[in-house]
């Protein structure tokens, strides 16, 4: 269990994340404060009388850390295994070669600003292929870059020295050649700054589009985020750190031999990542320091090193799915829900009978889809069907199981191609876009099944809606600009009013995951409204929810549609579309059937028909409705 | 034929099933009404031993226990499911489809590893049998499945449920998404199997082509067992404004 | 020609690697990263039942095989089984790196780092055949590969338990409802993939010694097999291992010694760009 309190508290300020905290951490002040003093106290030891041994050993453990944090980036936040850590820590280290031996470049300044830049053309040219399909691809393609860094080395010769290796100069900075307590204190710093970039990263609404994307790219989709994008955006951003980390290890050791990149080190890399918890962002450091640790106190662990890290994945990807900083936090968050520790409720609650001035007005848009076919092989799901939904209108589509109307929901956010026919929004043509670009031209939609992540406050969900509409640039989170705070501030604050509009201001603040199912759905109606969309697609939005949930539902669609936005409901719930829709499409085995005022339909017996078979059409619908 | 008791289940922490009770008696057409999300899939998946998980009841089928059991080991037990969707092998053609279907009638041992997909004479039999029964699965036999009509696909799940000759045969919305014609097609091979003695548990949202097979009806809504009876004691009107229109609930 | 009797060796090297990827794969839809280090240790375990031991090698060689298989059965167990119930994520990737390090970290603990030689059951005679020469031994592997991928083609179409394997792979719950035992069916996937790879080992380690590290090696050349030849297809995956032995011999002689794996992982970058889904693969419509 040591390892557990390791992992818990070396990490300068733990992990923010953990349990249901309701302030935000990132702006909090204690935390940091503390991690910039631990920081400077690292940074000076050895002017408190650290020993070479130990000086060098926080030195490895910095560097090794460095490729760990570009792991977990990518593993913990966008959910891909990518190992290459290895072959950019070899391109950090060559570029600094390179730069000394020929160029007589020792400037650290510019050597980093170089292998920054190498870290990003690595990143392109191997995330662009293996991000395409992701997944074992991905990983496969990562392995296969270390594999091939000794061939690379002598293909390069004349850059790299091939197997005689390379010795670049001392590091300079500002023209003075760096001693050693200076080269230690220029290795901490530039970690501690990387760790800073990482953390203000990953605690902005950037880290939170990471979160969605890792679990669940449909709903990354339609909250307009390319997930193409935004996973290479990911990925190389975490190939910066090992690439600096090469550079690290070039200066302080002023050798470079290709045998230290080796398939063991990327193996190791790994289980530090885990050690640590993917997800976590100090994770790295716990986990690098138990690997580096390990592998200095134990003299046969080179003997055993295989054997350790192949058990440990093994137990690791069985036992644990975030490391040991996710098990902490598991646990904790099991018994705040055993003793009943509710989170606090949200301050700044709205009143729950808000009116529709409050939602301003909506851009809505006029949404027509016109003689829209699809089929599935021989099966054609969907034939000709043109319908209409007008803004400041709540327009339903019902229809028995498998009548078309989820074949036209995918229609419309672009997960499936039409086979002909057009889907316009506002007089434009949306037809065979993808879903991303689809979600930016206007169009929200909620899911039959909550697309809910885990990992997040339900207010940074709701926030998620705005990340594309009101879009906070990475340099200014990084650096956590005044724009960055505006951003930030405002989010939370549109996301607690939403939460307000929809009576559910109390939850803004509790794990969007642990929110009954009833809850969940007016969560993502708060975050498709968060977006302020043209057009709302609601998908089954009223089934499970019990009256109270429905009556703040049916509120919330009133509010929409007065606000001015087209609201489109697909329901099972007869009553319910009965109740809110101006008009009615009623779709049959894929072609449209009927359209009208709920009151034509209700009358029409050719709907009662197909709900019930032809020959109940005799019969009227009833007295109720 | 089929029992269940007191069934409890669900997904994770969201609970599906409350203490349903349901009975399927020999040679007789069950079935299960309500509207959607009322939780009727969720039933036959259960008896069928798919999630949701069970956390409370029992199933008994034939007089045997089989709650907690594998779900192709209920296939061998007897009980014949054709899913929701016509979910057949898209990839694969007609008669391996069928074939397929007879998977639980191969030769125990070696002989299944190594044997070609028609040796077995029971299997041979059963195929031979359902060709004659869909006359028009024999005309396609070559076709792959994925390029058949709905309606075609639909008979084709149901040829493919019935090969290994099962006891109790379990239909989830044989008549989604299908033309009223076709869906009356459906229909009329129910009754037809009804004739033969099959014992049916039917899951249908029309009401109407329900009642023109059912014995029985159970009407489920809320994951639970709302109304349960004689399907001649059933007034189809009365239904209908209860569970589709929620008049009721509502 | 003795260039392209090299290739073919080699590629049929990957192609058996491939071959194992696709048995487990179509049944349970894993892509098992330590088939290769199956193969690894079954070199070892030739070893040791022909030289240790001294067997025969019409003993040595079923041997091995039902020996790998057995591991490769516990790895299902451990590896794979507990995984099963759980959505997403990468954690069979990560299981079965870990099952692949852990065999490598025993071979190279029990038998050491420096590569052993196997005694081939072939004389080091080589033959001259159209016009190149070949050892015995690669050609007796080039046409055991040949017949098992073909061979295991035709028995998932003709069979029906290879038919149960193709259904599996393409919907899950409907095999299950039609009363197939789908964790058998992965169980005997995982046992299949260890057999071969271990009847086969004799013959690899007579191209390639007993080696620690060889799994490294074959699990990426095999995945890119299967990347050009589509996941899933036993075709596809034979003839791409078989493209990459021969682009490898190729370029290791006429560009450099240096630039096989240079060129194998270019090619790979580019069948990902161009044709992530295989050059023989089709495309899948996503669904919400």
């Amino acid at each position: 269990m040591t390892t557990l309190s390791a992992s818990r508290e070396n990490p300068p300020g733990g992990n923010p994340r953990a349990g249901n905290t309701a302030v935000p951490a990132l702006l909090r002040g204690g935390r940091p404060l503390a991690g910039a003093l631990l920081t400077i106290l690292v940074l000076v030891a050895p002017l408190l009388g650290l020993n070479d041994y130990w000086a060098r050993t926080v030195l490895l453990v910095a560097i090794l850390s460095l490729q760990v944090s570009g792991l977990n980036i990518v593993l913990g936040h966008a959910g891909e295994l990518a190992v290459g850590q290895v072959f950019l820590y070899a391109v950090g280290a060559y570029v600094t070669g390179y730069l000394g031996v020929s160029h007589g470049i020792t400037d650290a300044g510019v050597i980093v600003v170089c292998a920054i830049a190498c870290a990003v053309v690595v990143g392109l040219i191997t995330g662009i292929p293996g991000l395409r399909l992701g997944g074992w691809s991905l990983a496969m393609l990562t392995f296969f870059l270390v594999l091939i860094i000794p061939n690379l080395v002598k293909v390069l010769e004349s850059f790299t020295g091939g197997a005689n290796g390379l010795a670049p100069p001392v590091p300079t900075l500002f023209g003075t050649p760096l001693g050693r307590d200076a080269l230690y204190m220029l290795i901490v710093a530039v970690t501690a700054v990387w760790f800073l970039v990482a953390r203000n990263l990953i605690l902005s609404r950037h880290g939170n589009a990471f979160l969605v994307l890792k679990q669940s790219p449909v709903l990354a989709g339609s909250l307009g985020v390319s997930v193409f994008r935004l996973k290479l955006l990911v990925y190389v951003t975490g190939a910066i750190p090992a690439c600096l980390a090469g550079v690290m290890f070039a200066w302080l050791d002023g050798f470079i031999a290709p045998e230290t990149f080796t398939f063991t080190m990327a193996l190791s890399i790994l289980a530090a990542s885990i050690v640590g918890g993917s997800t976590s962002i100090y994770g790295a450091l716990a986990g690098a320091a138990i690997v580096q640790l390990g592998q200095q106190s134990f003299s046969s662990f080179q003997d055993w090193q295989l054997l350790i890290y192949g058990a440990f994945l093994l137990v690791a990807g069985i036992l644990l799915a975030d490391g040991l900083t996710g098990l902490v936090r598991g646990r904790a968050r099991r018994i705040v829900r055993r003793f009943g520790v509710a989170a606090p409720a949200g301050r700044s609650a709205a009143p729950a009978d808000a009116g529709p001035a409050d939602l301003g007005a909506l851009p809505g848009a006029r949404l027509r889809t016109k003689a829209l076919c699809k089929s599935f092989g021989g099966n054609q799901a969907l034939r000709e069907v043109t319908v209409e939904a007008e803004p400041g209108q709540v327009t339903a589509l019902i229809g028995p199981n498998a009548s078309g109307k989820t074949t036209l929901l995918n229609l419309v956010c672009g997960f499936y191609r039409p086979t002909s026919g057009t889907v316009e929004l506002g007089g434009r043509e949306l037809g065979g876009q993808r879903p991303y670009r689809i979600a930016r031209a206007g169009i929200a939609r909620t899911f039959q099944t909550p697309l809910i992540p885990s990992g997040m406050t339900t207010k940074a969900f709701v926030a998620t809606g705005r990340y594309v509409s009101h879009r906070v640039r990475v340099p200014a989170a990084v650096l956590r600009l005044p724009a960055f705070r505006r951003g930030f501030a405002a989010d939370d604050a549109e996301a607690v009013r939403l939460l307000g509009l929809l009576g559910i201001a109390d939850v803004a603040d509790r794990e969007v995951d642990s929110l009954p199912l009833g809850t969940r759905r007016l969560v993502e109606v708060a975050r498709a409204l968060a977006a302020r969309p043209a057009v709302f697609l609601f998908d089954e939005v009223g089934s499970g929810l019990d009256e109270g949930d429905l009556a703040g539902l049916e509120r919330a669609i009133r509010m929409i549609r007065d606000a001015g936005g087209t609201v489109v409901l697909v329901e099972h719930n007869f009553p319910l579309v009965l109740g809110l829709a101006d008009r009615i499409h009623v779709l049959s085995q894929g072609g449209l059937l009927v359209s009208g005022t709920p009151a034509e339909i209700q009358a029409d017996p050719r709907v009662l028909a197909e709900y019930t078979g032809s020959n109940a059409a005799g019969k009227t619908i009833g007295s109720e409705g | 034929m089929l029992q269940v008791s007191g069934l409890s289940g669900g997904y994770g922490d969201i609970r599906v099933l409350w203490d349903v009770d349901l009975r399927v008696r020999p040679g007789r057409v069950t079935a299960v009404l309500g509207r959607n999300g009322a939780g009727k899939t969720s039933l036959l998946n259960a008896v069928a031993g798919f999630p949701p998980g069970v956390t409370g009841g029992t199933i008994t089928f034939d007089g045997r226990d089989v709650t907690g059991m594998a779900p192709h080991r209920r296939v061998r037990a007897g009980l014949g499911y054709v899913q929701e969707g016509k979910q057949v092998f898209r990839q694969r053609t007609v008669e391996d489809n069928l074939l397929l279907g007879g998977f639980t009638l191969a030769r125990s041992g070696l002989g299944r590893w190594t044997g070609g997909r028609k040796r077995s004479p029971a299997r041979r039999e059963a195929l031979d049998r359902q060709y004659e029964r869909f006359p028009m699965l024999a005309e396609r036999r070559h076709t792959v499945a994925g390029s058949l009509s709905g309606g075609q696909q639909q008979m084709l799940a149901i040829a493919q449920a019935l090969m290994p000759a099962p006891r109790l045969l379990m239909l989830d919305e044989p008549s989604a998404g299908l033309a009223p014609v076709i869906a009356a097609e459906v229909f009329e091979m129910i009754t037809v199997l009804r004739a033969d003695g099959l014992s049916i548990l039917l899951v249908e949202q029309v009401v109407e082509y329900a009642m023109r097979v059912a014995d029985d009806v159970a009407v489920v809504d809320n994951g639970r067992i709302a109304a349960a009876g004689d399907a001649r004691s059933f007034d189809d009107t009365a239904v209908i404004n209860e569970i589709y229109l929620g008049a009721g609930s509502r | 020609m003795t260039t392209i009797w090299a290739g073919l060796a080699t590629g049929a090297l990957y192609s058996l690697v491939a071959i194992g990827y696709n048995v487990v794969l179509l049944a349970s839809g894993v892509v098992n990263f330590a088939n290769a280090y199956l193969i690894m240790i079954g070199t070892f375990l030739a070893y040791v039942c022909l030289v240790d031991w001294g067997l025969p090698v019409a003993a040595a060689i079923p041997l091995t095989g039902l020996a790998v298989a057995v591991i490769a059965v516990v790895e299902e167990r451990i590896a794979i089984r507990p995984l099963l119930n759980r959505q997403g994520g990468h954690a069979a990737l990560i299981t079965t790196v870990g099952v692949g390090t852990l065999l490598g970290g025993i071979a190279a603990k029990v038998w050491g780092t420096e590569p052993v030689r196997v005694p081939s059951p072939f004389s080091a005679e080589p033959l001259t055949l159209l016009g190149g020469t070949i050892q015995r031994n690669d050609l007796v592997l080039i046409l055991l590969v040949l017949a098992l991928g073909v061979g295991l083609h035709l028995w998932s179409r003709r069979t029906l338990l290879g038919l149960a394997s193709l259904a599996t792979a393409e919907n899950r719950q409907a095999a299950q409802a039609r009363g197939l035992n789908v964790r058998a069916l992965g169980l005997g996937a995982f046992a299949l993939a260890g057999l071969i790879a271990g009847l086969f080992a004799v013959f690899v380690a007579g191209r390639t010694y007993a080696h620690f590290h060889l799994g490294e090696t074959l699990a990426l050349f095999g995945f890119v097999a299967i990347a050009i030849g589509g996941s899933g297809s036993q075709l596809g995956g034979l003839i791409g291992g078989f493209a990459i032995g021969l682009l490898y011999a190729v370029t290791a002689r006429y560009v450099g010694d240096s630039y096989p794996q240079i060129v194998v992982f270019a090619v790979f970058l580019l069948i990902l760009l161009t044709r992530p889904r295989g050059l023989f693969g089709g495309a899948a419509e996503r669904q919400v």
